[in-house]
């Protein structure tokens, strides 16, 4: 444990100082009712009374019957690598402020019972980095020049005022410090004056105990508290040293300044202002960016593993097709999974890198491949009539065509002029389709045998069982788009099979009565 | 003419079909659809004796011929006007005005009329003799003859196509259309 047992002065009261202190030490600022955390645990060091010096923390705890000190701990500060304030329990309610004090190796925290928390804090913060300058300074420089030092200050004007001479050229570019030297000689002050009240100097005492070889120093300090007693009361003391105005300032200013500055060492942040809805929407962005990589990371593991997908179906295919060999007969169920399966994939689609210049050609022989194998045409003619089905009679609009060939190919999608293209190419690569243009512009393929009397045929059957249809009725039938089903009407219309009845309702095909 | 008295005409099964009351389309089609139509419209005028049609007034009137209440099918006045279009390039009817509202019908063209006349004349031995228009539309010879009450506008091209073949000569008595006399030669 970092807190070490320290020897107290007995029967000392709050109002003394209990403890003794060294050479060169300064009591900085005092409070009461405060406890000892280690870590976040409670420890038998409870309710009180802090002592910040220059060179430790001292926690003394007083006899609550008698009023007297009845043993203290003191907590150095060359081990202390930070401080911070701490809140704990919800919104920091119910839960007394802290201080967060962290060692190398292990936490503390001081609880504040009756507040003061802030201004202990500050005061140890300051005291905190004055004491790590003075090491960094011992560090650096010989023995000797710590005494010529030594012996300079004795020259020098109160020691309040060689702190200040000492420090402000190093804390100059903060505004505040000087506030914060104010104030702590208003602490020492305030030190110096209950002092004489209690016939007792530990300050003097203590020099005289360890600082025997410095007479002179020591005298030269009891003048100076002689010479500081006649001073004004504490409060009025910052105002004889600086402009009235700043003084006013310093009322008002310090607490704020101290807790905004305090903040920004720490680094907290805050989420009012603008600044905190900059902070906010950078954040989210970040948020949007992250999901959407990790989004696509998905996307593209898809991708790479499509191909296996594809394999994986055609080996589902074959396994139902042999178990089909086996028993004629398959449920429904096999039947919806073999056309599930049928619309995924082709298995090496020919892309632009693969083919070249030859891509479309290539592509048209795959299209047909896909379309024979695949039965697209005949596929559009399901649960009409039996009798037609087999005729291999069939068309499908180019946009369907698309459609369904992309899906397919799963990845290394197609344009649509692409498809048109490697459509046109059918006919001279000698394929079993044909590219047509219906009048009102829709682009159908088709079977090479396929024609319009074919077409005509098939459409007289669904009439003579059916009755008068209109395109609406034909599309439904036969699976095919509303465009598909009117064009296929008329061409069958425009050789004479059908003639048409136009009412309001639209237009319902007959069987052609003029024949 | 009135639905009632239509009722007594047969009308073919194709009147029953309701593409029939639409204009086809298709070229091929539409001359057959046309054909039937004149046919229809020529055996009804015939049979109802009716020489005069006005449009309009034909379709208003949701004349039978051009409306089917039992499919709920009529015949647009577009559609009709087309038709009749038709028949008059066939030569079995003429308009009688510009805006083509009205139209004769010619469910015999008048040189058929032309011959059946002269052959009733013939038959009846009133060559070389001289007939009134009146007479041969309302006489008791002609009673039993088809032109019996023939539309005058109807029986004047007859007789003018007989003129044309030298077979007749249509002259006036007063130098005015009321009273007109035609005499019939033998050839």
């Amino acid at each position: 444990m970092e807190w070490k047992k320290i020897d107290i002065i007995p029967h000392t009261t709050k109002k003394e100082v209990p403890i003794i202190l060294e050479e060169s030490e300064d009591i900085v600022y005092s409070v009461d009712n405060a406890s000892i955390y280690h870590r976040d645990v409670k420890t038998e060091h409870l309710n009180g009374y802090v002592l910040l010096t220059s060179l430790r923390v001292v926690w003394v705890s007083f006899n609550n019957s008698s009023k007297t000190a009845s043993y203290a701990l003191s907590l150095s500060h060359e081990p202390v690598i930070h401080i911070e304030p701490l809140q704990t329990g919800l919104m920091g309610l119910n839960s007394s402020p802290k201080i967060l004090i962290t060692l190398g190796n292990t936490t503390y925290r001081l609880s504040f019972h009756s507040g003061k928390r802030d201004e202990c804090l500050s005061q140890y913060k300051l005291t905190l980095s004055k004491f790590k300058d003075n090491q960094r300074k011992k560090l650096a420089s010989p023995p000797i020049h710590q005494y010529q030092h030594q012996h300079q200050t004795t020259d020098s004007p109160p020691s309040y005022q060689y702190h200040q001479q000492q420090h402000q050229p190093q804390n100059n570019y903060n505004p505040y410090s000087q506030q914060h030297q104010q104030y702590q000689h208003q602490q020492q002050q305030q030190q110096y004056y209950t002092q004489p009240q209690n016939n007792y100097n530990p300050y003097s005492q203590q020099q005289s105990y360890n600082n025997n070889n410095n007479q002179y120093y020591q005298q030269q300090q009891q003048q100076q508290q002689q010479y500081q007693q006649p001073l004004p009361p504490p409060p009025s003391y910052p105002g004889t040293t600086s402009p009235t105005n700043k003084t006013f300032n310093t009322g008002i200013y310090t607490p704020k300044t101290l807790g905004s500055n305090q903040q920004q060492q720490e680094g907290f942040t805050s989420n009012a202002g603008i600044g905190g809805i900059l902070k906010q929407m950078n954040k989210k962005t970040q948020e949007t960016d992250k999901l959407l990589n990790e989004a696509f990371t998905d996307l593209s593991a898809l991708m790479d593993k499509a191909k296996d997908m594809v394999t994986l179906s055609q080996k589902l295919k074959l396994t139902l097709e042999k178990k089909d060999q086996e028993k004629s007969s398959s449920t429904s169920e096999e039947e919806e999974f073999r056309t599930f399966l049928l619309e995924m994939g082709i298995e090496s689609p020919v892309t632009k890198k693969t083919a070249k210049s030859k891509y479309h050609q290539e592509l048209a022989k795959e299209l047909s491949n896909w379309i024979i194998s695949k039965k697209i045409l005949t596929k559009q003619e399901s649960g009409v009539v039996g009798k037609v089905t087999s005729m291999q009679s069939g068309m499908i609009s180019l946009p369907d065509l698309y459609c369904i060939f992309n899906r397919a190919r799963g990845i290394e999608l197609i344009s649509p002029d692409d498809l048109y293209r490697a459509c046109i190419l059918f006919e001279s690569l000698d394929l079993p389709f044909r590219i047509r243009k219906f009048d009102s512009g829709v682009l159908i393929i088709q079977s090479k045998d396929e024609n319009d009397e074919l077409v005509a045929i098939e459409i007289l059957e669904i009439i003579n069982n059916q009755g008068p249809i209109s395109a609406f009725d034909l599309s439904k039938l036969q699976s095919i788009s509303l465009n598909l089903a009117k064009d296929k009407l008329q061409a069958s219309e425009k050789i004479g099979k059908l003639c048409r009845d136009e009412t309001i309702e639209g237009i319902i095909f007959h069987s052609n009565i003029f024949v | 003419m009135t639905n009632k008295e239509a009722t007594a005409f047969q009308f073919p099964v194709y009147y029953n079909k309701e593409p029939f009351f639409t204009v086809q389309p298709v070229l091929d089609t539409r001359k057959k659809q046309f054909q039937m139509w004149r046919d229809l419209i020529l055996q009804y005028c015939s049979s109802l004796k009716i020489y005069e049609l006005d449009l309009l007034e034909s379709i208003k009137s949701n004349s039978i011929l051009f409306f089917n209440q039992k499919i709920n099918r009529r015949l647009s006045i577009e559609s009709l006007k087309l038709i009749i279009q038709d028949i008059v390039d066939n030569g079995y009817a003429e308009w009688l005005d510009k805006d083509k509202s009205r139209v004769l019908i010619l469910w015999r063209k008048p040189e058929e009329w032309a011959s059946l006349l002269y052959k009733w004349v013939s038959d009846c031995g009133l060559a070389n003799s001289i007939l009134t228009v009146w007479e041969i539309q309302n006489g008791d010879d002609s009673k039993s003859q088809e032109f019996y009450q023939l539309n005058t506008a109807v029986l004047m091209k007859s007789l003018k196509a007989l003129e044309k073949q030298n077979k007749a000569q249509i002259f006036s008595s007063n130098g005015d259309d009321s009273n007109l006399g035609v005499k019939f030669f033998s050839v």
